[in-house]
């Protein structure tokens, strides 16, 4: 066009230039042309790298190039139509031109993206129960040995707290408040289609880290009933469904590696008295011509220093995938290892992963095949480190050459020189005299078929057979005449400790179900029926052998095994497409209870309306989806969290201990003993009634959804009080409590800046959480309660109370009176020194916000959590505190420096003192990275990254981490703070 | 087409009804672990089975579960050794809201005990409570076990069943022995007898003290005829309850009757009480010679010993028997440690009152349990009381063995003299002071019980007393001072009114640091609010 109007300027020229372009115009439409164009992103402007430029109606295309160019023969007359994943298809005639601009608009991805939900997929759009998802790429970028790292406060609802800081840990995973007291309140976890028993796997402290978290794809997460209700006996607590990473026949191979290197560092360490201030503390508390005072040593040694290390980990991944001819395959091995920031702990874990998913008979039938293994080993440092260096004198030497007791390491000798059995022992040495090992093996497989009908193309056949084994085998030793064989354990004598132990578990699956989906004009169906088996079988034995005694330690094998049936149906039906209706049922068979109480039904029922596609709204712009969701379901718990998995079978045991027979005449007889059973025992119940709406504002620009939900569980499984006089046992695992769980949860979701350069993620949740226990036992006297909630100080001392009208596990405690200046005044309680309930370890509020970053080739991500309203039991403060405690069992002990403000003489363990605010708020992680195109010019991409873990935390708690599951804080593993280089390379 | 649309469907069909079909059977399970058996694959017609149920109903008294160190215990919900055995939770309730002890630690509310300021929701009391009804409850289990017409069925030989039938008297001794404690303690439980119905639901009646009262009457009368002959000494019967010890028994609950009833001065009770101390004695138990020897590591070889709570270092351990009794008695730093306790805890001591028991006695100086007091550390009173050395420390319990060879174990391996001759011959002469009339009972006999007593303990300046010294309160001192810290004090100090008394204090009683008086519903426990509310038939004792 410029070129034209520069030549109108003079007439002769115009003339002779229209000429050219009729004669052009007319050459064009009889002719190929070479086409040359670059294609973009409309919002970002970006150019669009390997997106199909095709001539319509031929097989004439090419390929966009690193910079979005593109280049063909096309006829004149033609169009160009360009397609990429993710946009919908743009077209542009050609009209002669020589260049052409592609401008491509994202398709509305998040409505029609495919969920996975129990025994199928559904729609993101068509969703009628309370489900989140997530994929890979929004997860916490990071040091991340099990997925429950990467997910922690990226979905409302969904609580992780990991059990400390320890290499390869465990985490507590809640979603929507527990519904159980003392049967599990662990979500059901399905990986690709493997429900997975859940239970403890002896030697590995997080079952779950054996999955590699850089081989998931999608997290979903189910949260109310008319979602869970289809996994029926197991669902009560919610339902995870993980997917992992798969190749496809489209895909050319690809090669990632994925590879990090991380330095851990201890955050923050508590704060006790130094050498001088314990010196002096312990010449003016007990006289400076006192024994105490006398048993002061030389030195000046921070113990804390002494067990705590700076920690380094690396961690690598490789993956393959692509198609060979028609196989999509993916293959992907990992390696970590990762130190711990406590001295000598480790965990190391080797991971393959397989996944094929071929298809035959013209893809009618599908089948999905996964393999993955896993080796770890484990050596756990033990906590007991960690509570004995904040009482160990630190005026006392770390080694000694002078005695024969404690393998060079000093420790507390009586006045007779013989090992002092009530000190502590010597730190360091609990760490290096004592070896705590595990190596676990781990494998699951799955073999999914998937048979679409021929001549009946809208019923499908599904059938899912799965495994998931493990074996495990560790041991524990203590070396002789170490400080610990004088002070821990039953023996104290010096004696050497060697315990083995041994696990093996199996579990395996068969799933059937068919599938009937059909249109019929503005009705749509989808009705499946289903069948189940699941098969869990344990077997452990364990022992004790100590090196000064020779008698025989029988092997003691644990064989166990329970069984699951089930069958269930699901029918959706959904009426213009805007009225949605889906009702499941499920009938769950266990072999845990007798036969009156065997089966457990578990109906749910869902609506939904689009309203957004009602005539009213559709043209609406700014609002580009409204939902409103209504639920009900009921789901069981059949976990009962005892060891025991035939609570209903009277039964006898005969001990093999030789340490506890009794003697009649001249002979030492074993003892057999009768076991407790309950013959009433049955399946806890949960009804959850669930009210939702999900928002999108400007083409899904911004998304948000709300859900309101009540949770009432009833014949809660519960550790009572049994009539005395009636059973084996004096408290029994029975039937017998209702608790209600009420909340709303609200999360929002938007791009608050998109430009050419820079974009901008922003995701914030919050869940609002009230438990309450509705009924305890059959009587109705209202000042039962239920005790629990062991706490280190005294012996067998509680802190939880369980009580009608009250959240569970909450502290029961005296109430502490204090003088003018707001200090404590010992042993001084209002109403005289009355139990009461004060508070509880759940929190009222919890909140998540996460945010990325890009600016050209950098990024910035970072994500924050925060707990509201939770309480902690300070133990370690109420336990290492009061004075007297420096000098309770013939040795010195150093006191916490709040000992002084503090100013208790003996310990004031039920004081609500120590019940402390632990509300905090989180900076989990901050990752700064830059994308490399063209990585030392060639086609490589990748990204290099930095990030720091547990980047801050705010909170006005006086112990160590206000993070502590279950409130009771003693001393966890502290979680350091980590620093992470990574690279991740494409080929 | 459409023949391949029904093929599909049959096909479809079939898979579905195959895989259905299978695995609904599955269900029914038995436990694979072949340490566990059910009741038919449990007993047969071999003796294993039977005594090994019987040794866990004795063992149930002597350790908190099936291993080693209380572990894998029997009464759960609190600490295994110290709270869920038998004679840890019978030491602390009788002996410490009394003169002869108090303990200076910390743990949960055992400072109420000695303060009188228990509730109901007290975890020791809770512990021993179902600690009791558990041996009630296995001991009635095992008789339901080992009926004549169980026994015929599994072919069970007439030698087998002879032995059995002893065993069957033993368990139904030791499920009077638990109820004897109820009754003590508690006044009121619940009631079970060999009719009740085991593991289910159905609540057990309330028993008022009457009606235990007599069924531990009717069970003892009844099972004496079974049990085997008294066995003085060491003999091959070691262990095993006999009749003796039944007489023993059913002599301590007839001597507190008028307690138990809520009655006064019934004779027949006393006179029966004299009956049964006269069948024990005339058994031929003797005292043994040195008092220290009835505590020591070889005391099975005693002969004053009628029924023992065994303990061994290696075979029979636990922290809440023996153990617990000679590692709380000494000084956390060893400063003191005559006996050769396995462990130094520091925590039980007497009040300085109890030397007052002594002082009253003549030439108590010599006298040989007195020498087991220690005023070493120079401080009787209790001024600081969480200070183990402020007090009166109290060695009884050796680990030594009567020739004083140490006992090298870690664990205590002391049997524990739950019925002994001594106790039979204070119980003859105050049943006999309280009125008893039994044949061939006299005051001269009385008497020289006492003496026996007397010169045994005090060898040489003691058995000079004269009928004018033998008066009831006197008894009530000389059984402080024979009996101490063996678990009878409370029961002592109710019958003789004593416990809740105002004018009969020692330091800390009460709470107040020179002592006060209780109210009187204190001279029984209540029972644990956990069983009131798992059980509605019980009605809490008054006061409570």
């Amino acid at each position: 066009m410029k070129n034209l109007n520069a030549a109108s300027s003079h007439p002769l020229r115009r003339w002779w230039t229209l000429l050219f372009a009729c004669l052009f115009v007319m050459s064009i439409s009889a002719q190929t042309i070479s086409v040359k164009g670059v294609v973009k992103d409309a919002k970002t402007g970006e150019t669009i790298v390997g997106a199909n430029v095709i001539v319509k109606g031929t097989t004439t295309g090419t390929v966009t190039d690193v910079d979005g160019n593109f280049s063909l023969n096309a006829p004149s007359q033609g169009t160009l139509v360009v397609k990429y994943v993710g946009y919908t298809d743009a077209e542009l005639p050609v009209a002669g031109k020589t260049t052409l601009v592609f401008n491509l608009k994202e398709s509305a991805i998040a409505l029609n993206e495919v969920i996975a939900i129990g025994y199928g997929q559904v729609k993101k759009n068509d969703l009628t129960g309370s489900v989140v998802a997530i994929s890979a790429d929004k997860m916490n970028k990071g040091l991340a040995t099990s997925f429950t790292d990467i997910l922690a406060g990226k979905m409302a609802g969904v609580n992780i707290t990991t059990g400390g800081g320890a290499p390869g840990g465990g985490a507590t995973i809640r979603i929507r408040g527990g519904s159980s007291m003392s049967a599990s309140n662990d979500p059901l976890i399905v990986i690709d289609n493997v429900p997975i028993e859940g239970g403890t796997v002896n030697g590995l402290a997080n079952p779950l880290s054996s999955i590699n978290p850089q081989d998931i794809e999608t997290f979903t997460v189910l949260k109310d009933a008319s979602a869970t209700a289809i996994y029926g006996s197991r669902a009560s607590n919610g339902v995870i469904l993980i997917t992992t990473k798969k190749g496809s026949v489209k895909q050319k191979m690809a090669i990632t590696y994925d590879g990090s290197a991380s330095v851990s560092t201890i955050a923050k360490q508590i704060d006790v008295l130094s050498a001088q201030d314990y010196g002096m503390f312990v010449r003016t508390y007990w006289g400076s011509a006192s024994t105490q005072a006398g048993l002061l040593g030389k030195y000046n040694i921070d113990w804390q220093k002494q067990i705590f290390q700076t920690a380094m980990g690396h961690d690598h991944n490789l993956s393959v995938s692509g198609a060979v001819g028609k196989l999509p395959y993916r293959v992907s091995i990992g390696y970590t290892d990762q130190n711990g920031i406590l001295k000598t702990s480790n965990f190391s874990r080797t991971t393959a992963a397989l996944n094929l998913n071929p298809t035959f008979l013209n893809d009618h039938l599908k089948v999905n095949m996964s393999l993955k293994g896993t080796y770890s080993t484990n050596r756990f440092a033990d906590t007991g480190a960690i509570g004995a260096a904040l009482e160990t004198d630190p005026t006392q030497p770390i080694y000694t050459a002078s005695s024969t007791y404690g393998n060079t390491y000093w420790m507390w000798l009586g006045t007779d020189g013989k090992p002092q059995s009530l000190g502590t022992a010597n730190p360091l040495s609990i760490l290096t005299e004592k070896r705590d090992v595990s190596y676990v093996y781990q494998s699951m497989g799955d073999l999914q078929l998937d048979y679409k009908f021929h001549g009946i193309p809208e019923l499908r056949a599904n059938l899912n057979l799965a495994y998931d084994i493990s074996n495990s085998n560790g041991s524990k030793t203590i070396n002789a005449n170490s400080p610990i064989s004088y002070v821990w354990g039953s023996k104290k004598n010096g004696a050497g400790e060697f315990d083995p132990y041994f696990q093996k578990k199996s579990n395996t699956l068969l799933d059937f179900y068919m599938d009937y989906a059909k249109v019929f004009g503005i009705h749509s169906i989808d009705v499946m029926g289903g069948y189940s088996w699941q098969h869990f079988y344990n077997d452990s034995w364990g022992a004790t052998y100590y090196s000064d005694n020779v008698a025989n330690v029988p092997r003691i094998d644990y064989p166990t095994a329970y069984q699951l049936v089930s069958f269930f149906g699901r029918a959706n039906y959904t009426l213009k497409e805007k009225y949605l209706l889906t009702v499941t049922l499920r009938d769950d068979g266990t072999s845990r209870f007798g036969k009156d109480n065997r089966w457990g039904l578990f109906p749910s029922l869902a609506l939904a309306w689009k309203i957004k596609e009602e005539s009213f709204l559709k043209n609406v712009n700014w609002l580009s989806d409204l939902k409103l969701r209504l639920g009900y379901g009921v789901t069981g718990q059949q976990n009962l969290n005892i060891s025991n998995d035939y609570p209903y079978i009277a039964s006898y045991s005969i001990s093999n201990y030789n340490d506890a027979q009794y003697q009649l005449g001249n002979t030492w007889y074993h003892l057999l003993r009768p076991s407790y059973y309950n013959t009433s025992l049955k399946w806890e119940s949960t009804k959850t009634y669930n009210v939702g709406v999900d928002l999108g504002f400007m083409n899904n620009r911004i998304t948000a959804s709300v859900d309101v939900y009540k949770r009432v569980t009833n014949d809660m499984i519960n550790v009572v009080p049994v009539a005395a006089g009636t059973n084996f046992i004096n408290e029994m695992v029975s039937n017998i409590g209702n608790m209600e769980n009420k909340g709303v949860e609200f999360s929002v979701s938007g791009k608050p800046v998109v430009s050419r350069n820079f974009t901008w993620d922003l995701s914030y949740n919050i869940s609002y959480n009230k438990n309450k226990i509705t009924k305890l036992t059959n009587s109705t006297d209202a000042s039962y309660g239920v005790t629990g909630g062991g706490i280190g100080g005294g012996t067998g001392n509680t802190i939880y109370l369980q009580k009608v009208g009250y959240p569970v596990n909450s502290f029961y405690v005296q109430k502490q009176l204090y003088d003018t200046q707001g200090r404590p005044i010992e042993s001084a309680y209002a109403n005289g020194g009355a139990l009461y309930l004060d508070h509880s370890p759940a929190p009222d509020f919890t909140m998540g916000l996460s945010s990325r970053m890009n600016y050209k080739q950098w990024y910035l991500n970072f994500s924050m959590r925060s707990s509201i309203g939770n309480y902690n039991y300070n133990n370690v403060q109420s336990s290492k505190e009061f004075q007297n405690q420096s000098f309770t069992t013939g040795s010195l002990k150093n006191i916490v420096s709040t000992g002084l403000v503090t100013n208790f003489k003996n310990a004031q363990y039920l004081s609500d003192y120590y019940i402390q605010n632990a509300s905090f708020a989180r900076m989990d992680n901050v990752t700064l990275g830059y994308n490399i195109d063209k990585l030392l010019n060639t086609k490589l991409k990748a990204s290099i990254y930095g990030t720091v873990q547990n980047v801050f935390v705010i909170t006005k708690y006086k112990g160590l981490d206000p993070e502590v599951s279950g409130g009771i804080d003693n001393t966890i593993y502290p979680r350091p703070r980590i620093f992470i280089l990574g690279l991740r390379v494409n080929f | 087409m459409k023949k391949m649309k029904y093929i599909t469907m049959i096909v479809a069909v079939a898979l579905a009804m195959f895989t259905l079909n299978s695995c609904v059977n599955d269900l029914n399970v038995t436990p694979l672990n072949t340490a566990i058996s059910t009741e038919t694959t449990t007993f047969s017609n071999t003796s294993g089975p039977y005594i090994g149920y019987l040794a866990k109903i004795y063992a149930g008294f002597a350790t908190g579960g099936i291993q080693g160190g209380d572990a894998n215990v029997d009464v759960v919900g609190m600490d295994g050794g110290s709270q869920a055995g038998y004679l840890r939770p019978l030491w602390n309730l009788q002996e410490l809201p009394t003169d002869e002890a108090m303990c200076c630690w910390n743990d949960q509310t055992i400072q109420n005990f000695h303060w009188m300021s228990w509730t109901s929701s007290d975890i020791f009391i809770k512990g021993l409570y179902a600690r009791l009804y558990y041996q009630i409850t296995i001991a009635t289990a095992f008789l339901q076990e080992t009926t004549d017409a169980k026994l015929t069925s599994r072919n069970v030989s007439s030698t087998l069943k002879d032995s059995i039938t002893t065993f069957r008297a033993e368990a139904r001794f030791l499920r009077a022995l638990a109820y004897y404690n109820v009754l003590d303690m508690f006044r009121n439980g619940p009631l079970i007898n060999d009719a009740s119905p085991i593991g289910s639901a159905t609540l057990p009646p309330y028993g008022t003290g009457q009606q235990i009262f007599s069924y531990i009457e009717s069970e003892l009368t009844d099972c004496q005829t079974t049990l085997l002959a008294p066995a003085i000494g060491h003999t091959n019967t070691y262990g095993h309850a006999n009749k003796a010890a039944a007489w023993a028994l059913l002599a301590r609950l007839y001597l507190n009757a008028d307690t138990y009833l809520g009655t006064t001065g019934t004779t027949k009770y006393y006179t029966s009480c004299i009956d049964n101390c006269k069948k024990v004695i005339a058994a031929g138990y003797q005292l043994e010679p040195v008092y220290q020897n009835i505590y020591v590591t070889d005391n099975y070889n005693s002969k004053e010993i009628i029924f023992p709570i065994e303990t061994d270092g290696t075979n029979l351990t636990s922290w809440g028997g023996m153990q617990f009794l000679e590692c709380s008695a000494t000084a956390s730093d060893n400063s003191y440690n005559p006996l050769n306790a396995p462990g130094n805890w520091g925590g039980n001591r007497a009040t300085k009152e109890f030397l007052g028991r002594f002082t009253s006695e003549p030439n108590y100086t010599d006298d040989s349990r007195y020498s087991m007091l220690y005023t070493g550390y120079n401080h009787t009173s209790i001024d600081d009381q969480s200070e183990f050395k402020n007090g009166v420390q109290v060695f009884k319990f050796s680990n030594l063995s009567s020739t004083g060879v140490k006992n090298t174990a870690s664990f205590a391996s002391t049997d524990f003299p739950l019925l002994r001759l001594g106790d039979v011959y204070l119980m003859y002469a105050e049943a006999f002071l309280r009125g008893g009339t039994a044949t061939g009972a006299t005051q001269a006999l009385a008497l020289q019980y006492i003496n026996a007593l007397s010169s045994r303990a005090n060898s040489l300046s003691g058995g000079n007393y004269v009928a004018a010294d033998l008066t009831l309160s006197f008894i009530l001192e000389e059984r402080a001072r024979e009996m101490f810290w063996e678990c009878t004090r409370r029961t002592d100090l109710v019958r003789f009114g004593k416990l809740t008394d105002a004018n009969y204090v020692w330091q800390w009683k009460g709470g107040v640091k020179a002592g006060t008086g209780a109210s009187s519903y204190r001279n029984i426990y209540p029972i644990p609010s956990a069983d009131l509310s798992a059980n509605s038939n019980l009605q809490q004792n008054t006061g409570y």
